[in-house]
């Protein structure tokens, strides 16, 4: 849907009588009508509700950036895009979906929907990786309930959010680094079901670590 | 033409998000229980409610509002079903609207799927951070073997630069080699920038090379530089064994000869070898 519509505006404009130019012209245009194309859309509201029930508005360009809502939005294969905000608003059908965390999504996704798509040409993944979060993102993960935090992250990924998963990852790992087993488990709260017997095979199999100290 | 038409599958559109939405859910749920199910899932019960009740303690917000009504609730239900519905009882809870302002966190980390988790524990590159998880509870160990186990390439050790102060150690080298059995790349300069393992025995030397060579036949990159206890024995037997191996670095081996460089350059057609100078 989203090419068709930008194929005709490109032809349009060659239609419309321009001289034909050279190809990095072209290519500029086209990106700018597509931006433009990006920016109107964000201007439609569409309407998510919550695995609680709670609704909550998003710009449709923002809203497109969870694959999965993109997907339901193509599924509909609805040419008038202003029609979808009259719609029902769509249900994301996962417990970690609450409402305090979709509010969250969608506060992220409308700070972050004009960032430039992930090229795979370009972008090195492990340079990607290793970028520090951004000032508002830091601020944005900083989350003192863990339950809020992983509710995001689960629902970022059921709703396949893939910049917002990796803020949450990066954010966990920076708070995991450098820490003992101990550390990690009091700070999320995690259930040590080893058996003795079991801990001492793992801890002889890392000796190491501790003969530093 | 074209408007007609969409107007036309709107409706037939209609039904098939409907649809869409459904089987969504459904395969979501099935998803989810099997990660859940797994063998490294809480076995118990009893256990999860422990934890719980931890979590509750540790939260230190909310205590008077815990009503024992749902946590004996919990403890008639947990045992007989799957390990996601924690998580269902406690958001039925507060959507019931007995704990409004603020529903009870019992949510934790054991909640992401496994794709969560190894997307978190890929980003950690230190090999001592990965076995402290690995310790942590048994769905993580069995994670964290996994990402070892598939890992490619490893850098450890320190080269020039201040910033750069993991330490290699015949322990943790020997780690990374048993733990890490699929490596092609390995990069280990051996500068010391810190003064804290200056004990000669504790540098890499032929034995390492040994056990790497025995354990990591898929080698496709060496960087040994500034290994001082490397001699050409060690070298000569990694050329040896590992016929993938492209590319090896040995500048500052103060040990290696030219003359043994000259047998290993015989044996391979794509082996750049990387020695600034200083090799006699």
């Amino acid at each position: 849907m989203n090419g068709e519509y930008s194929l005709d505006t490109t032809e349009g404009m060659a239609a419309s009588g321009d001289p034909p130019t050279n190809n990095a012209v072209d290519d500029y245009d086209a990106e700018e009508a597509l931006e433009r194309q990006r920016e109107e859309e964000n201007k439609i509201k569409i309407k998510l509700k919550s695995f609680e029930g709670g609704v909550y508005e998003c710009g449709l360009t923002a809203a497109k950036m969870s694959v999965m809502v993109a997907n339901m939005l193509d599924a509909l294969q609805e040419t008038d895009l202003t029609k979808i905000a009259t719609r029902e608003p769509i249900p994301l059908q996962n417990d970690a979906v609450t409402n305090k965390a979709l509010e969250k999504i969608v506060e992220w996704v409308d700070h972050h929907w004009d960032d430039p798509p992930i090229d795979p040409d370009f972008d090195d993944e492990k340079e990607r990786r290793n970028e520090e979060l951004s000032h508002w993102d830091k601020q944005f993960i900083d989350i003192a309930d863990q339950g809020e935090l992983f509710d995001i992250i689960a629902a970022a990924n059921f709703m396949d959010i893939k910049g917002l998963v990796e803020v949450g990852a990066k954010h966990i790992c920076n708070k995991i680094k450098g820490k003992s087993c101990t550390e990690v488990r009091e700070m999320l709260k995690i259930h040590n079901d080893f058996t003795p017997e079991e801990e001492a095979a793992i801890h002889k199999e890392n000796e190491w670590i501790y003969a530093k100290d | 033409m074209k408007r007609r038409r969409g107007v036309r599958q709107k409706s037939v559109g209609d039904d098939s998000l409907r649809s869409d939405y459904n089987l969504r859910s459904n395969s979501c749920k099935r998803v989810k229980r099997d990660l859940k199910s797994g063998d490294h899932s809480l076995a118990s019960g009893g256990n999860q409610l422990m934890n719980s009740q931890n979590c509750e303690d540790l939260s230190q917000r909310n205590v008077s509002t815990i009503s024992q009504t749902s946590v004996t609730h919990k403890t008639t239900k947990m045992p007989n079903k799957s390990y996601n519905l924690r998580r269902r009882v406690t958001r039925s809870g507060s959507r019931g609207g007995r704990h409004v302002t603020e529903p009870l966190s019992l949510v934790t980390i054991d909640d992401l799927p496994d794709d969560c988790l190894l997307d978190i524990f890929e980003r950690l590159d230190t090999i001592e951070d990965k076995c402290a998880l690995q310790r942590v509870n048994k769905r993580f160990y069995s994670l964290v073997n996994r990402l070892l186990v598939a890992q490619k390439s490893f850098t450890v050790g320190s080269t020039f630069g201040p910033n750069n102060e993991q330490m290699l150690t015949q322990r943790i080298c020997r780690t990374i080699i048993s733990k890490c059995p699929n490596l092609q790349t390995f990069k280990m300069p051996g500068f010391y920038t810190k003064t804290s393992i200056n004990s000669f025995d504790e540098r890499i030397g032929d034995k390492e090379m040994y056990v790497l060579g025995k354990k990591c036949k898929d080698l496709k990159e060496l960087d040994i530089c500034g290994c001082g206890n490397v001699t050409e024995k060690g070298i000569n037997f990694i050329a040896e064994i590992c016929p993938k191996l492209e590319k090896l670095s040995i500048s500052f081996c103060l040990q290696v000869s030219g003359a043994s460089l000259q047998k290993l350059t015989k044996n391979f057609r794509t082996l750049s070898i990387n020695t600034n100078d200083m090799t006699p």
